[in-house]
């Protein structure tokens, strides 16, 4: 693909994103300055980068959604619901015209009379609210001079705050330090320092203040007045008219987050794959430190001098090497944000499908995890948020009847704990029907009915991770897509997470997921089965154990074992791996781990020691084996294998 | 802060307060030439900086401050075609904007 639409599409889509987050503030919580300034941004600078390409039914369509957000801007107020509703199904089918061109470069056929319809739609919109009397002046007729010519000397053109102040000649006296305030404001673009009279170096009166200062920011115009509160006779702020230079010249589209720029981190996007090349070299070296320290121990017991020597160089190579394996891991990382972003939509999405009122808040997005871990929870949470607004929140007919308010509340809450980033979805729903759960359960024959007696409700709300289960009488469009919550419970166990589902306090349902921050280093213990060693991760392992062989009772085809009163099924690792079981020695070492909820002890002829691997997913035909994590490569060059028990024992 | 004159040469350290502006512009009155070092100087109050603004001193070294070297600077380095406008800086193009902490544009005296 070419590079400049290579980079288009990549703007393009955060750009959408920027805009339907923006709208969904709108629409939540009415006119927001700093909503609708980011709107009429992303819009405004996905115009100009549209217009550098043969998409003429692309550029029409945001041409008219800029005016439909200037003109509400200008009027301070919020596009009206059908504004909104249009803005929000301009942005989806950008967003559709968007990968279509990443795609086969072009816009598809229909997108000149797809394009044609919202425009006139939204034109109705915008004629329609014009109606109503503005509330601001327009701001161009009345420019300043002064704001003229700061608009000259900003190269970034776009939405910003002016502010003229020029303190009063005294200022000095009352405390005042001019500078000091205008370096409190926010993402300043533009600085002019004028002077009020001309200088008189002879007499020069340092105790009195003749400068002006003019600035512009990108900062809103709300936040810059706050600012100048104190000083409101000495202070002009205005914000610049919109719509200036529309369809400006283009260099911008690589810099559309350009104020603030100074303070803000600077961004280079690299394939993730070049960063996992690195990743990969920075484990070799720590496979080659480890080969190290055993030609160490060699060599001191023929020339103690040089080990002592080679040691120490071994220390700062340590020391560099983990720098490295940090400074790598941070490049991977990035906020949760990135799969957050799209599921406000995706909940009034479904909400209003399925006529539910939800309102639907997001914390913690902030908190930076793998990328691995990040992508890891997309697709679950686009699940376990279906199932939230399907199964949890009641039409808003039956909340009222419950005496609830008719607006049903999810919470997306993520929290470090450790080093797992757990994610909770909480909804103040029904809650769930255990008794129901188990009704479904034996009507399609998943579990016995003297099991789902003995069950208690915990185990009974476990039953919907059951493969093949699915509580909805009748298979919805959003809910019932043939993946269940098996299907979000193996993705997670796949990199090592849990989901658990449980009542939330009150009332509804919380289900949490819980993924490692970093996907890259895995603790595990290493045993061996048959002639091989395995390593298992230890977030399954409860405990370990050596149990007689005379406790071990046959029980029917196999073995169980009494452990502090619990009758535990005990399983061969070698034999669950196609190899033969061990011989019967005195003793049975065995790994205790649980799995859905269930202990199952698991035979190995020894353990050995816990390590930080790092594991890496299999390629080729290994990656089709069952009950396989991946490998990971240890000090004395070795792979070791590393199971996924779930999976295993299934 | 202290405003020191050694070898012709005024230093400003710490934070500028406004009665150092009474101090430079005494320095600076007797001797027009004077160089000034900012390099061990803080946050600068408006007055002082009037006073650098006003006339014009030399600079040698330069404070540590990003907003003094980002948008201060330029003014005190480059004189204005108009004489009512004392400076103006922008935010330059994403490539050529000088890091804040890092390399400043040479200093003119040296």
């Amino acid at each position: 693909m070419d590079e400049l639409l290579e980079q288009f599409v990549i703007e393009g889509r955060e750009l959408v994103q920027q805009a339907v987050d923006g709208l969904l503030v709108l629409e939540r919580a009415g006119y927001e300055a700093e909503a609708i300034d980011s709107l009429f941004r992303a819009v405004h600078t996905l115009k100009g980068s549209a217009g550098l390409f043969d998409a003429a039914p692309l550029a029409s369509l945001l041409h008219v959604a800029e005016d439909a957000i200037a003109a509400a801007r200008d009027g301070r107020r919020a596009p009206g619901p059908e504004a909104l509703d249009l803005l929000v199904d301009c942005c989806g089918q950008i967003e559709i015209w968007i990968e279509a061109m990443a795609a086969t470069e072009r816009l598809p056929g229909d997108a000149a009379e797809r394009s044609l319809t919202l425009v006139s739609s939204l034109q109705a919109a915008i004629e329609g609210a014009a109606e109503h009397p503005k509330s601001a002046p327009d701001p161009a007729g009345d420019m300043p001079d002064w704001m003229r010519e700061l608009l000259a000397a900003d190269r970034q053109k776009q939405a910003l705050t002016a502010v003229r102040y020029e303190p009063a000649a005294g200022c000095f006296f009352v405390g005042d330090d001019p500078l000091e305030l205008l370096r409190s404001v926010p993402s300043l673009v533009v600085v002019r320092i004028e002077r009020r009279e001309p200088w008189s170096l002879a007499d020069y009166d340092p105790f009195s203040c003749n400068l002006i200062l003019v600035a512009l920011s990108a900062a809103p115009p709300e936040t810059v007045r706050g600012l100048f509160r104190f000083v409101p006779d000495q202070a002009v702020v205005l914000p610049t008219p919109a719509g200036r230079n529309a369809g400006a010249a283009l260099p911008e589209v690589v810099s559309a987050k350009a104020p603030g720029r100074a303070t803000e981190a600077r961004i280079v996007r690299v394939e993730e794959e070049r960063i996992d090349d690195v990743a990969e070299l920075v484990n070799e070296l720590f496979a080659a430190k480890s080969r190290l320290s055993t030609t160490i121990a060699r060599a001191a017991t023929v020339a103690p001098h040089l080990a002592d020597e080679i040691s120490a160089s071994q220390a700062e190579f340590d020391r560099l090497v983990s720098g490295m394996h940090r400074a790598v891991m941070r490049m991977r990382m990035v906020p949760l944000d990135q799969s957050f972003r799209r599921l406000p939509r995706l909940v009034r999405d479904v909400a209003a499908r399925l006529g539910r009122d939800v309102r639907f808040t997001v914390e913690g997005a902030a908190i930076q995890v793998d990328k691995a871990t990040a992508d890891a929870l997309g697709e679950p949470l686009l699940h376990v948020l279906r199932n939230a607004v399907d199964h949890g929140v009641e039409p808003p007919g039956a909340r009222l009847a419950a005496g609830k308010p008719p607006e049903g509340r999810i919470v997306l809450r993520a929290d470090l704990q450790a080093d797992q980033v757990v994610v909770t979805v909480t909804d103040d729903g029904a809650g769930i029907d255990a008794a129901a759960l188990r009704r479904t359960a034996a009507a399609r024959g998943l579990v016995s009915a003297e099991a789902l007696a003995a069950m208690d409700d915990d185990a009974a709300r476990d039953l919907v991770f059951m493969p093949g289960f699915s509580t909805a009488s009748s298979v919805t469009e959003t809910s019932g897509r043939g993946v269940g919550m098996d299907a979000v419970r193996s993705a997670l166990q796949a990199v090592g997470g849990r989901v658990s589902i449980a009542p939330a306090p009150g009332c509804g349902t919380v289900v949490r997921l819980a993924v490692p921050q970093s996907l890259n280093l895995t603790t595990v213990v290493v045993v061996s089965a048959g002639v091989e060693t395995f390593g298992i991760p230890i977030e399954v392992i409860r405990e370990t154990a050596r149990i007689p062989r005379s406790a071990i009772q046959s029980v029917g085809s196999g073995a169980a074992f009494v452990l502090r009163d619990r009758t535990i099924p005990l399983l061969s690792l070698a034999a669950l791996l196609g190899g033969a079981a061990p011989d019967d020695q005195g003793e049975a070492r065995v790994l205790v781990a649980l799995v859905a909820g269930q202990l199952v002890g698991l035979e190995v002829e020894s353990f050995g020691a816990r390590m930080d691997v790092a594991v890496r997913p299999l390629h080729g035909l290994l990656a089709r084996l069952p009950g396989l994590r991946g490998s990971a490569l240890l000090g004395d060059g070795r792979v070791l294998l590393v199971l996924n028990v779930p999976e295993l024992l299934r | 802060m202290t405003v020191t004159l050694a070898d012709e040469t005024i230093r400003i350290s710490g934070a500028g307060r406004i009665e150092d502006a009474e101090t430079l512009v005494a320095l600076l009155q007797a001797n027009k030439r004077r160089v000034v070092d900012l390099a061990e100087a803080a946050v600068l109050h408006t007055a002082v900086v009037q006073v650098l603004l006003a006339f014009r001193p030399r600079l040698a070294g330069l404070p540590e401050d990003p907003f003094f070297r980002t948008w201060l600077l330029p003014g005190l380095i480059e004189a204005s075609a108009d004489p009512a406008i004392v400076m103006t800086s922008a935010v330059v193009a994403e490539a050529d904007m000088p890091d804040a902490h890092g390399a400043a544009p040479a200093t003119p005296s040296e």
